[in-house]
């Protein structure tokens, strides 16, 4: 079997962070979806193992390492073209349990099916200023650590005011 | 795809970013927590540098690894390589998935 063809798309959304990555798969759309919503077939490629209940409002929750658990709940599964889901990782601050959305978008054509992925609702960079105090509170803390000083001093900015 | 999510598509490098984004280490001190060689980890510690993921501090005979902090930079080249990391495992498994069945189709037909 020859090697696969590797196509990713990668678009950056200028004002935000949301992402967006595309690959092709050489196989029919219904299964590219079992491989989404199937446990069997899902461990396979997603993380090392974990406990998912693909419906809307069914728990999504993947260990990815020995620190690293992504949890979150399903919001559309559609076959054989939507598969979303609420994500984050469990004890993180940046981005915590349910925080961002991703999406999963199956679209066949001719027996290949290109699959997309929109990650959306992740930290901000300052651009309203009601997010912007989470993002530099963690931007401060990293320039305060890699400086040597203890970020725990970093205190959480006051609220801006609405001059 | 930048170099930053190509760097950081790899898990053993996204773990070593971890571990020297609060304190910086050296390379045998990175080495141990990881169960490849340790020529492997300066290879994956070269390619994070070029990416300009982390710093070096050099001390006597000595290097320390330090996480270059970036704020957005670093999270958003963290999750594309995280996402185009799982895409093409996705397509590996699909695909063969789909020869593993193609073949035994065959047999059926054949016997």
């Amino acid at each position: 079997m020859s090697g696969p063809n590797v196509n990713l798309i990668d678009r950056r959304h200028p004002d935000s962070v949301d992402i967006e990555l595309s690959i092709d798969i050489n196989a029919p759309a219904e299964v590219v979806f079992d491989f989404l919503v199937d446990p069997e077939l899902a461990f396979r490629w997603m993380g090392i193992e974990g406990d998912i209940d693909p419906q809307p409002g069914g728990a999504y929750r993947v260990r990815y390492s020995e620190e690293s658990v992504a949890v979150g709940q399903y919001v559309d599964v559609v076959r054989p073209s939507i598969v979303s889901w609420t994500w984050g990782w469990e004890g993180s601050d940046e981005i915590p349990p349910g925080s961002s959305l991703v999406t999963f978008t199956l679209h066949e054509h001719a027996g290949v099916t290109t699959v997309t992925i929109t990650h959306t609702g992740l930290p901000d960079i300052p651009a309203a200023q009601a997010h912007t105090n989470g993002w530099n509170y963690w931007g401060t803390r990293l320039a305060v650590s890699a400086e040597g000083g203890d970020p725990a001093v970093v205190e959480w900015p006051e609220q801006p005011s609405d001059a | 795809m930048d170099a930053v999510a190509r760097a950081l598509a790899e898990p053993n490098r996204r773990e070593i970013l971890r571990l020297v984004r609060d304190e910086e280490r050296t390379v045998s001190q990175i080495a141990e927590h990881f169960t490849v060689s340790r020529p492997a980890i300066s290879q994956h510690l070269r390619v994070l540098e070029e990416a300009e993921l982390v710093t070096i501090r050099p001390e006597g005979t000595r290097r320390f690894y330090r996480a270059r902090p970036d704020g957005l930079g670093e999270l958003r080249g963290w999750i594309e390589g995280f996402w185009s990391q799982q895409l093409v495992d996705l397509k590996r498994e699909v695909e063969q998935e789909m020869w593993r069945r193609k073949k035994s189709d065959r047999k059926e037909s054949d016997s």
